[in-house]
C-alpha cells in the first residue's frame, strides 16, 4: 500500500521532469550536452557625418527580425543623443536627436544575430499591383522584346522572372539586353531597373538588402537582391544570375530604395559595416529565444537570477547528485560513512583541491587532528569544550598546511582553507570515539570509507555533463528525488551484507537443497499448522484439493 | 566463486534480513517512534519493568547532574561491585563494570585498574552526552552487577553473557546467547568481538556459534565446547522476554536478558532495533518465522494472544514448523 503511494508519487516526479526537460529541449532548443556552442555574428555599423552646428536628427535602418536570424544583443552608441526607434514604411528605423552638435560625429549601432532554423515564406505585407510604366522608344522595344521572349517559357510570375534574369545573365551579347543593361551602373540600379521592367508585366516587386556575413570583414557594401509577389508569397532572386532563394550567409537588412543613413543638419554621412564572428554558448541563445518567445518554461529557470547567484546555485545544483550518491553507497553497497552528507561536502572542496591532492590534504589534517584529539582524550575533557578544542585543533592544521604550503610554493595547499572546518572537526570526535570503542580497525575503515563515497561524489559532481544538466534543467533535482524515495523503499540486501553473511552460505552449502526445500514446506506447514488451532475445515482444504489439481501438486514438486 | 546474484540467492532461501528490510518492513511499520524513549532509556524501561513484576538488576543510584558525581564517588566507600550505565546509552556503549576494589583502585571486569578519576570521569562523558543516541545530555545509573551463572565459567571471558530473545509481534522468533572474549573487553555484544550462540527456542540448547561474523564451534578464548550448551532457566527466561511486550509493544524488538548467581533470569534491556547477525549463529534467517507470524494473522480470526504464556504457546507453534517440515 505505502509501496504503491511512493511509487505512484517516484512515477509523477519523473514524469513532470522529463516533461519539461522534453519542452525545453525541443521548444527551446537548449543544448543536451555541456559547451555546446553556436555561430555568432556581431555586426557592428558605423556611422558618421559631419554637423553643422544646429541640431542633428540622424535616420538609420535597422535589420528587422531578419528571416534565419535570430538578434541576441543590440547596442546603441552615441552620446548627447537621444534615441528612439520607430517604423517607417516597412522598416525599422533608429532615430538620433541631438538638440546641438557640431564637428565630426560618430555613432554606433551593434548588433549580435546566431542562425537560426530556416525562415518560412515571407507572404506579407500584401502589395498592390503596380500600373505599367510608360516606356518610350528604344527601351520600350527593348523591354518588350525580353519580356515576351521570357513569357513564351514561363507559366507563373516566378517563373517568368527566373526567365527574364536569366536571359538577361546570359545573353549579355543580344542586343536589346546590351541596350537595358547600359540603364543601370550599378547592382542597386539594376534591381531598380529589374523592378521597372517586370512592373510592365505587373508583378510587385521590392528590393532587399543582404549584409554578407564573413568573418572579419570591413565596410561592407549591403547587395541589393530581387523580391517578387507571386499573389501568395514573397520570393527572392539573385538579380544577376536569376538563382531563385536568398543570398547565402546573408542576414537581411532593409526593404526600399531609401538610403540607409539620413541625417538631417549634417553633411557627408558615411556608414561602415564591419562584421565579426563568435561563439555564443547556446544557453544563452535559447534564453534569448525564450525571452523572444515568451515562453514560461524559462520561468523555471536558474538564468533570470543574477549572475553571482547563478554561480551559487551552480555548486547547490549538484548537490543533490552528491545526496544520490551517498544514498546509493549506503543503502545498496552498505559502506560505512561518517555522517550522512560529510562525503558531499568534503567533495565539495575536492571541487577546489582536486581529488589527489585533496584526500591527501584531508588525511594529512585529519591525522594531526586526531593525534592532539586523543592527547586531549587524556585531559578528561567534557564534551562541548573537547569538541570546541578540536575545532580549534582543526583550524590551526589547517593554517599550519596553508603556510607551509606556501613557503614551499605549493598552490593546491593554499585550497585547504575551503575545506568544511565544522564537518573535519566532527569526523575527528567521531573517529576518535568510534577508534577508543571499536578499535583502530573500525575507525579507519569508516574514514576510508568516507573518502571514497566522497571521490565517487566528486567524481559525479565535477563531471561537466551532470553539472550542466543540474543547472540548465534544474526540474532534473525532480528526477533524482524520485530516485531517492524510491530507494528509500529498498528493502533488499546491501552489497556489502552479502559478503557479512557469506559463512552462512558456505557452512549450509551441503544442506542448500534441503533448506529451501523446508523453508517451502514450512510455509504450507506453519499455514496448516495456524489453520488447525482456529478451525477444522480449513485444514480439509489443501488434503481435499491436492488430487484435484494436480497442476499445482507438479508445480510444488518442480520448486523443491 | 558465487556470483553476487548467486549469494542473494542463496541468502534469499535463507530466509536473512538485509538491514534495509529490517528498517523498511520491521522497524518502520512495528515500531512506533514514540515508544522508543520507553526502552532507549534504561531507567524508564527498569521502573516499567518493576511496575510489571518483571525481575531486573537492582537500581543502587542514579546521576544526574555534576554535582551529583561528587556525592556519589564520595558515598562509593562502601560498595566494591556495580555497573555504572548510560541511561540513553546503545549498543553497549559507555557501560563501565566495577567487579572489585584494591584500596584506591577498583578493578574492571576487564581486570584494568581504574580510580577514581577514572570513574568521575566517565560518569562525566555520560552526562555530556557522550555515549548517547544523537549527544544529547545523559544521565547515568549505577546497578546491581550481575553474578554470572557459574555454568558459564566455562565459557565467558571476564563479563557476564547475556541471552537474546527477538520478540517479533510479542512472540519470540529466535534467540542467542551471547558470551563475552578477551577481544569484547568482557562486554556482550557481538559487534565489539563477544561470541554469538544459536539457541533453540524450545530447548534452549546452543544451535551454532558465531565470533566477528565467523563460525565457530568452540569458544575463542576458553576453547570449551559451544554446540549443545544448554542455557539454565530457559523456560521462565523465554516467559520472562516475552512479557517484556507487555512493557512496551514493540512490533519487532530484543530483549537482553542475563541469569544471575542468585536472582536467575533478570531483564537488562530491551532493543527496539536488534542487529542481524543472530541469523548467523542460529544459520536461518528472520524472514521465516516473521513470515509464519504474519501468515498466521492474515487469517481470519487469529491474533496475538494477549498473555505471555499464550504468545509462548504460539512460538512453540513456530518452531514445530520447522520440526514438521525437516
Amino acid at each position: 500500500m505505502k509501496n504503491k503511494h511512493v511509487l505512484v508519487l517516484a512515477f509523477i516526479l519523473m514524469i513532470t521532469a522529463s516533461f519539461i526537460t522534453y519542452q525545453k529541449i525541443t521548444k527551446l532548443s537548449l543544448p543536451v550536452i555541456p559547451s555546446e556552442s553556436a555561430q555568432a555574428w556581431m555586426i557592428e555599423a558605423k556611422l558618421g557625418f559631419k554637423a553643422s552646428g544646429r541640431g542633428a536628427k540622424v535616420n538609420f535602418v535597422l535589420p528587422d527580425n531578419p528571416p534565419g536570424y535570430l538578434p541576441l544583443d543590440e547596442d546603441f552608441i552615441a552620446s548627447n543623443y537621444n534615441l528612439a526607434i520607430d517604423y517607417l514604411k516597412t522598416n525599422r528605423v533608429a532615430q538620433w536627436v541631438a538638440r546641438r552638435s557640431s564637428g565630426p560625429q560618430t555613432l554606433y549601432y551593434r548588433i549580435e544575430v546566431t542562425p537560426e532554423r530556416e525562415p518560412g515564406p515571407m507572404t506579407a505585407p500584401v502589395p498592390p499591383y503596380p500600373d505599367k510604366p510608360e516606356y518610350s522608344g528604344l527601351e520600350a522595344e527593348a523591354i518588350q522584346s525580353v519580356i515576351d521572349r521570357a513569357k513564351r517559357g514561363s507559366v507563373d510570375s516566378a517563373t517568368l522572372t527566373r526567365a527574364l534574369l536569366q536571359h538577361l545573365y546570359k545573353n549579355q551579347n543580344d542586343e536589346s539586353v546590351a541596350v537595358l543593361r547600359k540603364q543601370a551602373r550599378d547592382p542597386k540600379e539594376w534591381v531598380s531597373y529589374l523592378e521597372y521592367m517586370l512592373h510592365s508585366v505587373r508583378i510587385p516587386t521590392r528590393i532587399a538588402h543582404y549584409l554578407e556575413l564573413k568573418s572579419a570583414s570591413r565596410n561592407v557594401e549591403l547587395k541589393p537582391w530581387l523580391e517578387i509577389w507571386n499573389g501568395e508569397e514573397w520570393l527572392s532572386f539573385n538579380p544577376v544570375t536569376g538563382e531563385p532563394g536568398r543570398p547565402d550567409s546573408s542576414i537581411l537588412w532593409r526593404y526600399g530604395n531609401d538610403p540607409l543613413l539620413q541625417v538631417e543638419g549634417g553633411s557627408s554621412p558615411t556608414v561602415e559595416l564591419s562584421i565579426t564572428e563568435r561563439s555564443r554558448a547556446l544557453v544563452n541563445i535559447a534564453e534569448e529565444r525564450s525571452r523572444k518567445i515568451n515562453s514560461h518554461l524559462m520561468d523555471l529557470s536558474l538564468f533570470d537570477l543574477p549572475v553571482q547567484t547563478q554561480n551559487v546555485y551552480r555548486l547547490l545544483m549538484v548537490l543533490p547528485i552528491g545526496a544520490l550518491i551517498v544514498v546509493l553507497m549506503r543503502v545498496l553497497v552498505g559502506l560505512p560513512t561518517f555522517g550522512v552528507f560529510m562525503p558531499v561536502l568534503i567533495a565539495l572542496a575536492f571541487r577546489e583541491t582536486h581529488l589527489l591532492g585533496g584526500i591527501i590534504m584531508f588525511s594529512l589534517i585529519v591525522a594531526l587532528a586526531l593525534s592532539v584529539r586523543f592527547y586531549f582524550e587524556r585531559l578528561y575533557l567534557l564534551l562541548v569544550p573537547r569538541v570546541s578544542a578540536v575545532l580549534i585543533v582543526v583550524l590551526m592544521t589547517m593554517i599550519a598546511v596553508s603556510l607551509i604550503s606556501h613557503r614551499l610554493n605549493i598552490q593546491a595547499g593554499l585550497s585547504i582553507a575551503l575545506f568544511p572546518l565544522v564537518i573535519i572537526s566532527m569526523v575527528v570526535e567521531r573517529m576518535s570515539v568510534v577508534w577508543d570503542e571499536t578499535g583502530p580497525f573500525n575507525a579507519i575503515r569508516q574514514a576510508a570509507g568516507s573518502l571514497f563515497v566522497a571521490s565517487l561524489c566528486y567524481w559525479a559532481m565535477q563531471d561537466p555533463y551532470v553539472r550542466h544538466w543540474a543547472f540548465v534543467f534544474p526540474e532534473t533535482v525532480l528526477t533524482v528525488l524520485a530516485i531517492v524515495l524510491l530507494l528509500g523503499k529498498y528493502s533488499g540486501y546491501r552489497l556489502l551484507e552479502l559478503w557479512r553473511f557469506r559463512h552462512l552460505i558456505s557452512m549450509s552449502q551441503p544442506t542448500m537443497a534441503g533448506q529451501t526445500e523446508s523453508t517451502q514446506a514450512n510455509n504450507s506447514a506453519s499455514s496448516s499448522v495456524a489453520s488447525n488451532s482456529t478451525s477444522a475445515h480449513e485444514t480439509d482444504k489443501p488434503t481435499t484439493e491436492q488430487p484435484n489439481t494436480p497442476n499445482d501438486d507438479n508445480s510444488k514438486g518442480s520448486q523443491s | 566463486m558465487i556470483g553476487i546474484f548467486g549469494i542473494r540467492k542463496k541468502l534469499k532461501a535463507l530466509g536473512i534480513i538485509g538491514i534495509n528490510k529490517r528498517n523498511c518492513n520491521f522497524i518502520a511499520p512495528n515500531n512506533h517512534r514514540s515508544l522508543y524513549p520507553l526502552v532507549d532509556d534504561k531507567l524508564r524501561t527498569k521502573q516499567l519493568a518493576i511496575e510489571h513484576g518483571i525481575h531486573v538488576p537492582e537500581l543502587f543510584a542514579t546521576v544526574e547532574t555534576e554535582h551529583d558525581i561528587g556525592a556519589f564517588v564520595a558515598g562509593l566507600d562502601k560498595s566494591n561491585d556495580f555497573v555504572i550505565k548510560p541511561v540513553n546509552g546503545s549498543g553497549g556503549k559507555g557501560i563501565m563494570v566495577i567487579v572489585d576494589r584494591q584500596n584506591r583502585h577498583w578493578i574492571k571486569a576487564s581486570g584494568d585498574r581504574v580510580t577514581e578519576v577514572d570513574i568521575k570521569r566517565h560518569l562525566s562523558n555520560i552526562l555530556s552526552g557522550i555515549y548517547s543516541l544523537g549527544g544529547m545530555p545523559d544521565q547515568a545509573l549505577v546497578e546491581y552487577r550481575v553474578k554470572s551463572h557459574s555454568v558459564f565459567d566455562k565459557f565467558s571471558y571476564k563479563g557476564v553473557p547475556d541471552v537474546r530473545v527477538i520478540l517479533y509481534k510479542g512472540v519470540p522468533v529466535m534467540a542467542m546467547l551471547r558470551l563475552p572474549t578477551r577481544a569484547s573487553d568482557g562486554k556482550a555484544n557481538l559487534h565489539q568481538g563477544a561470541v554469538g550462540v544459536g539457541i533453540d527456542l524450545i530447548t534452549g540448547k546452543a544451535i551454532g556459534a558465531v565470533c566477528t561474523d565467523q563460525r565457530i564451534t568452540h569458544h575463542p578464548d576458553t576453547d570449551e565446547l559451544l554446540i549443545g550448551f544448554q542455557v539454565p532457566f530457559w523456560p521462565e527466561l523465554r516467559a520472562l522476554s516475552t512479557k517484556c511486550h507487555d512493557l512496551v509493544p514493540l512490533g519487532y524488538m530484543g530483549v537482553d536478558i542475563v541469569i544471575d548467581q542468585a536472582f536467575g533470569p533478570l531483564v537488562l534491556e530491551l532493543n527496539a532495533r536488534p542487529g542481524l547477525s543472530i541469523q548467523i549463529c542460529n544459520g536461518r534467517g528472520l524472514d521465516q518465522p516473521t513470515s509464519w507470524i504474519d501468515n498466521f494473522l492474515s487469517q481470519e480470526g487469529n491474533s496475538i494472544p494477549t498473555t505471555a504464556e499464550g504468545r509462548v504457546a504460539l512460538c512453540q507453534q513456530l518452531v514445530s514448523s520447522y520440526v514438521v517440515s525437516s
